[in-house]
């Protein structure tokens, strides 16, 4: 299921939310008492999957610490050095593998690749070298920047192991993880998003198949897993 | 797969069976997985469908490369390569793609700069290390031997990276043996640890440590400054923290200079500094250890802080040889660099409790940054550095430092005279000469006070000690014949009682005019005055002995001291309020006298208020209780009274007793007729007179 969201008024949600399998994290509103304007960006800040998640070197403790109190026992959540410090903008990853800005330090894939537990390639999209920005990628399939290749495309798909395909968000939009996030079961996108480009977004997720009988196989684990974690 | 056995790297030469025919074996993924075999398998998803609209695409190419591969394996570890990277680059600053081997002649001219994206060592190291024609080779060398059987040993120990041709593992394994020198160094966070070894054996060993890194913030001084030299931090901490940066560079390199006869001798020398520290042992006008030299080689997987323990540790994991045993897969023991880091981890941390028996003389021996360098950036230096991570100079030092103290004693023994004819330099010694009031207390307080003494130089810093010790009791006690017989001593070894004074003796930094005002001993704040304390010194909190003085009288003798010496100290910083002469006390003592008077008399005339309205009070109730006729015949008087005054006659003779003449004012008359008497006896007697026959 794709859904239309914004986050105040805002289409580009990716920057205030991350979704993953088991869990999801969403920045602190500005109509909220309290206020961190560190955190009000985090989705552009922070990289994660369902084994991990990586934060900037520049996160206080005390971020660090609600994370930590708000996140499962087994997201292993690690704060990296890292000169690129929007980690969101430079990685772009799902439970398998990730793709990285080309100059990012290798002591930092070296964490990615412990923490997250994933494959790490050093690769460009579109010629863009912010992959995290440029493409969302699931465990299902994956949306790349609109300019990508049809050679490059099929490169990517062969690293990644997904499907990929070139698309937008928000209307044109080409800056993908910014317009939306996704995990194997649900998007959402951009308010602006049109219903052509949430067909696009379903098909290649794969969520348009996504069954009732799915809530007691796939993502029981997941789904049980969370409520534990919360009470 | 199999549990390898590890041996010791120095023993495999010895075990003749074990390197019969030993070969080195290739890059496996080449030539153990047939290509044809070779299937491309999704990461690890199992549950994932091969369906949809857009299926994955199994297009094997590196375009940015033009480079195709044959395996999934093949792949993963080509967008790990510097080649890729720096061919990515290429791509996005449109220009054609370097092969593999342009790459190669590129990166071996020394042009590594052009892909350099990341700061650390590793990536400058790896692209020297890469042989391109067969991927990126694994931190680890298999060998094999006659029987089959694997060893698996660190690729730097056997082959260096920097000679053009490697040479033959096998001979260079076989080269090794128990007399070989390796020396290891590490540095890193101001930490720097180095050790030679022979064999198994340490020849030599040495740490330091030196505050160089921002506290909280992390990162060295040096780093920081040179990020953005216009706006250089001005800060104490960090003209602290680049002086420490010198010195510790000095440090090392005087040390590397001791060092020489091994560096010469050492087949290879291990190398750990992050890339701004490797100036220390290869930049400079004179570079201790040339970079283009074969031996120097850095260690290949991730290392803690540098210690000895730390060096010891990469030692054990350099020196050891895992041999695997003949039916074990190759690919299994070849691993990705990232496996084999994490199984020398694991590795460590199960030797690390077999290093805990060494640990002891380990500690004894590593001496910290003890030296001789000028006293007031020292002084502070110690104070900063007693935080936790630093523990492990801050257990043992002292013991080093006595002995060393002991030697010195022993030395200049002779030209001390009156206290130390003795010479016997034991501990014992060190107690007997301390002035002697309290040797039992200066025991005590010995270790717990010493980072307090920042004077290394010339300075006797026990015989000081022991000084100051006695100082510290006399004040507290206020035993003023011992604290003059002190403060007359002779300045002997550098430290006579003089330059105490002003110096902070506790914990608490109370010099010992505090300490003396504290314990309200009026006597030794005078003498210490008279002597030289600073009354303008402050403690820790920032109070001054004015301030820390228990009572009046203790203060009042700061005061008196200033109205006799009013321009000796700054009585202001001091926070001596105002001077106090004996004229000011004497008047004082009047003005006391006075209001002491005062109060008397105000206590004297309520009383005799008190006393009145106690009187009407009663007068008031024998009213009440009074009976109608006697209320009725004193308001006769008081009307009689009232006209008599009105008058002008005596009040007092209009009633009288009309046999005794007593005035019957204020009194209930005795009647009869119309007489009035004061008493019965007078009525009898009036009957008597005047009516005899009423007589018995």
């Amino acid at each position: 299921m794709a859904v239309r969201a914004s986050f105040e008024k805002n289409n580009e949600i990716g920057c205030f939310a991350k979704l993953t399998n088991t869990y999801c994290l969403v920045a602190i509103g500005g109509s909220e008492n309290f206020y961190s304007p560190r955190l009000h960006i985090m989705g552009r800040m922070v990289k994660r999957n369902r084994h991990g998640l990586l934060v900037p070197n520049n996160t206080t403790d005390q971020e660090l610490q609600h994370i930590r109190n708000c996140l499962p026992d087994a997201v292993r959540i690690q704060r990296v050095e890292e000169r690129l410090s929007a980690l969101g903008n430079v990685i772009a990853c799902n439970d398998y593998v990730a793709l990285v800005h080309p100059d990012l330090d290798r002591e930092t894939e070296e964490i990615l690749a412990d923490n997250l537990k994933v494959e790490v390639f050093r690769q460009t999209i579109a010629e863009q070298v912010l992959v995290g920005s440029y493409c969302t990628f699931s465990n299902q399939g994956g949306l790349v920047h609109p300019k990508t290749s049809i050679e490059d495309q099929d490169e990517l798909s062969s690293l990644l192991q997904v499907p990929l395909v070139a698309g937008t968000v928000n209307r044109g939009s080409e800056v993908i993880a910014a317009g939306m996030v996704v995990n194997d079961w649900c998007a959402f996108c951009g308010l602006d998003t049109t219903s052509t480009e949430l067909s696009v977004i379903e098909s290649v997720f794969r969520l348009s198949e996504t069954q009732p009988s799915a809530i007691a196989t796939t993502m029981r684990d997941s789904l049980i897993d969370s409520r534990l974690a919360h009470h | 797969m199999s549990v390898p056995e590890s041996r010791s790297l120095f023993d495999v030469p010895e075990d003749l069976l074990l390197v019969e025919g030993l070969q080195e074996v290739g890059d496996p993924d080449l030539q153990l997985l047939p290509h044809n075999e070779a299937v491309v398998h999704p990461p690890s998803d199992d549950g994932r469908k091969e369906l949809g609209p857009a299926e994955v695409s199994d297009r094997m190419l590196c375009s940015a490369c033009q480079s195709p591969f044959d395996s999934r394996e093949e792949q993963i570890e080509h967008y790990k390569l510097d080649w890729h990277r720096f061919n990515l680059r290429q791509r996005l600053a449109g220009r054609p793609p370097v092969s593999a081997e342009d790459f190669e002649t590129k990166t071996g001219a020394g042009d590594v700069s052009s892909i350099s994206g990341s700061d650390s060592e590793e990536s400058d190291s790896d692209t020297a290390d890469r042989d391109l024609t067969s991927g990126r080779l694994s931190s680890k060398l298999v060998l094999q031997n006659a029987q089959g059987r694997y060893l698996s040993v660190h690729r730097c120990v056997l082959q260096s990276k920097k000679s053009g041709e490697r040479g033959d593992p096998a001979a260079a394994l076989l080269g090794t043996s128990s007399k070989s020198v390796w020396v290891v160094l590490m540095t890193g966070g101001g930490h720097f640890a180095g050790a030679v070894f022979q064999g198994k054996e340490v020849l030599q060993h040495k740490t330091f440590h030196r505050y160089t890194v921002r506290a909280k913030r992390g990162t060295a001084q040096g780093l920081r400054d040179g990020q953005n030299r216009s706006h250089a931090p001005k800060s104490a901490g960090a003209s602290l923290r680049r002086y420490n940066e010198a010195a510790l560079t000095k440090d090392i390199q005087d040390l590397l200079d001791s060092w020489s006869d091994h560096l010469r001798g050492a087949s290879a020398i291990f190398l750990r500094a992050p890339s701004h520290n490797k100036a220390i042992f290869l930049g400079g006008r004179t570079p201790p250890l040339d970079k283009a030299d074969p031996r120097v080689r850095t260690v290949p997987f991730a290392t803690r802080r540098a210690t000895f323990r730390e060096v010891r540790r990469v030692h054990d994991v350099l020196s050891t040889v895992q041999v695997y045993g003949r039916d074990t897969p190759v690919s299994s023991i070849v691993t990705p660099q990232k496996t084999a880091w994490k199984k020398s981890r694991s590795k460590s941390a199960s030797r690390a409790t077999g290093e805990q028996e060494n640990a002891g003389k380990e500690q004894v021996e590593s001496s910290s940054e003890e030296d001789d360098d000028s006293s007031t950036q020292l002084l502070v230096v110690e104070e900063t550095v007693g935080t936790l991570d630093l523990r492990e100079h801050e257990i043992h030092p002292p013991r080093r430092r006595r002995k060393r103290r002991k030697e010195k004693r022993l030395q200049d023994g002779e030209e001390r005279e009156g206290l130390n004819e003795k010479g016997v330099a034991d501990q014992q010694q060190t107690e007997v000469e301390t002035p002697p009031p309290h040797p039992r207390r200066q025991r005590s307080r010995g270790p717990s006070s010493r980072p307090l003494q920042g004077e290394g130089g010339g300075v006797d810093e026990q015989w000081e000690f022991g000084l100051r010790d006695a100082l510290y009791t006399a004040c507290k006690t206020g035993d003023l014949a011992a604290l003059h017989a002190l403060l007359l001593l002779p300045a002997e070894h550098g430290a006579d009682a003089a330059t105490s004074l002003n110096r902070p003796v506790d914990d608490a930094g109370f010099t010992l005019l505090h300490v003396a005002a504290a314990a309200g001993q009026r006597g030794a704040i005078r003498v210490l005055l008279d002597a030289g304390s600073d009354p303008a010194c402050k403690d820790r909190k920032g109070q001054t002995p004015y301030n820390v003085a228990p009572e009046k009288d203790t203060r009042n003798a700061f005061r008196k001291y200033m109205a006799e010496h009013p321009d000796k100290y700054d009585y202001g910083k001091a926070q001596v309020p105002a001077p106090l002469t004996s004229d000011i006390e004497a008047k004082k003592a009047e003005k006391k006298k006075a209001q002491k008077a005062a109060r008397r008399q105000k206590e004297r005339e309520q009383k005799e208020v008190k006393r009145k309205e106690e009187a009407e009070e009663e007068e008031r109730r024998r009213f009440a209780a009074l009976s109608d006729r006697e209320k009725r015949a004193l308001a006769a008087e008081r009307r009689l009274a009232e006209q008599k005054a009105a008058a002008g006659c005596d009040i007092s003779n209009i009633r009288r007793c009309w046999q005794c003449g007593e005035s019957l004012l204020n009194k209930v008359p005795f009647r009869y007729l119309d007489f009035s008497f004061c008493a019965p006896r007078c009525v009898q007697a009036h009957r008597k007179a005047h009516d005899p026959a009423a007589g018995p």
